[in-house]
């Protein structure tokens, strides 16, 4: 786990870092350096592969449209025989490809923050009550829906409703297990919101009682990435 | 506007469900094997249920965490979220999600708007391969010889506006059967006449 201002500290130095890189060979650099980085916040591998895995799709289409099929480049070679190569696509594709990957990277390091630390730190630095809210219920509603919305895909099985066949029936089929997902997922927020407020929340701003316990390493490593970013560019161009 | 108080909970607590609305709909249209993303549902629900600073959230929040749940390229589309909100607030406006072929209508020029502002995007910084289901018919398109923005236009505009249009039809669906209490003053209004 990293704290919220080292997440915020390094993707945004992630982030600062895709339009000074030039071409390919930096962006790869910054891409490995994220990763590095990711792969220490949340000591697991896993949570880089994923984001690999989610922008895999996006980077392979770059890359073969762009470098083999697509008109929009020169052919300038062919491999293997008859394939056609766009050196100058294939360059665009993996510059692109990068790219995206670096801004997923990114965002997958505030995967490693928890959301009770992310909302202490809201309230700490004495954020408005809607935002404070809209962050941990956001957090609470995701994995809330998913489930719901299987569960209601399961049950209308169950009930009969057709959801296998012509793209018409399945497209019939929708407003039967959306419509209740949406209209549910509605009235528990609407209960929710009645909840916080019979408690008291909202009626004013939340007072912190202590700071947040971010020792000399954490606000050290919060410049960590920007600093190793930094050097890797001057490495690279001297 | 403050925001602090009861209301402003209530409307948060609104936004952060529209916002994972977008982010989960889309696994519905997976389980049915159907082309559509949904992933701008919530937000024309928040243009009708929420205050625009709300909206705003949902629309930031969409893109960003959009791009590490459902496509990566999502964050490069914040623009086209912004557009679907501000339409959406016109088009509730105009008693669009009132009836049905109004929706339908709304639904039809909010994908126009959306094909419109996302093709720049798509167009200068991908070169027109983007999100799976566009990029096939750009790719199609390009390959029969027509012009890069031609395309990528085209492109969007036929799967933006089919995917807005079902996706108003459901605004519809949901705003008519939500409980009295949930629905927003001018529809109560309009049913107790």
């Amino acid at each position: 786990m990293i704290s919220p201002p080292t997440a915020l500290a390094w993707s945004i130095g992630a982030v600062a870092a895709v339009p000074v890189a030039s071409g390919p060979g930096e962006k790869s650099v910054v891409a490995g350096l994220v990763a590095i980085a990711a792969i220490w916040a949340h000591r697991n591998p896993v949570p880089v592969l994923r984001a690999l895995a989610i922008t895999a799709p996006v980077f392979f289409l770059l890359v073969v449209i762009h470098g083999f099929v697509g008109p929009l480049f020169p052919v300038d070679a062919q491999v293997l025989g008859s394939v056609p190569l766009r050196t100058e696509g294939l360059v665009y594709g993996l510059d692109t490809g990068l790219t995206v990957l670096i801004v997923t990277f990114a965002a997958a390091l505030w995967l490693a923050v928890s959301s009770d630390q992310l909302i202490d730190d809201l309230i700490w630095l004495r954020a408005p009550v809607a935002v404070t809210v809209m962050v941990g219920q956001t957090v609470a509603t995701l994995s809330l829906l998913r489930r719901r919305v299987l569960a209601v895909y399961l049950a209308q099985r169950a009930r009969g409703v057709p959801v296998r066949g012509s793209p018409l029936a399945r497209l019939r089929a929708l407003p039967a297990i959306l419509v209740p997902s949406i209209s549910g997922a509605l009235v528990e927020a609407d209960h929710r919101a009645l909840m916080l407020t019979s408690r008291g929340f909202g009626a004013r701003r939340a007072r912190p009682l202590r700071p947040p316990p971010y020792s000399r390493f954490e606000l050290v490593s919060a410049g960590a990435l920007p600093a190793a970013l930094t050097v890797a560019f001057v490495a690279l161009r001297t | 506007m403050r925001l602090t108080g009861e209301g402003n909970v209530r409307y948060a607590t609104f936004a952060a469900t529209c916002l994972a609305l977008n982010l989960t709909l889309g696994k519905a249209a997976n389980l049915l094997g159907l082309p559509f993303a949904f992933d701008t549902v919530g937000t024309i629900l928040g243009a009708i249920l929420v205050p625009w600073p709300y909206l705003l959230a949902v629309c930031v929040g969409s893109s960003l965490l959009g791009g590490l749940l459902i496509n990566p390229v999502f964050p490069f589309y914040l623009g086209t979220q912004l557009a679907i909100g501000l339409a959406a607030i016109l088009a509730n406006r105009w008693g669009a999600f009132k009836k049905v072929h109004r929706a339908i209508f709304a639904g039809f020029l909010i994908g126009i708007l959306s094909a419109i502002v996302s093709a720049p995007v798509t167009a200068l910084v991908f070169q027109g391969v983007a999100v799976p289901s566009i990029t096939a018919v750009n790719v199609l398109l390009l390959t029969s010889g027509r012009s890069l923005w031609e395309s990528v236009i085209t492109g969007a505009l036929i799967v933006e506006t089919g995917d807005k249009v079902v996706a108003a039809i459901l605004v519809y669906l949901v705003i008519s059967r939500l409980p009295e209490r949930l629905r927003p003053a001018g529809a109560r209004a309009r049913d107790e006449r």
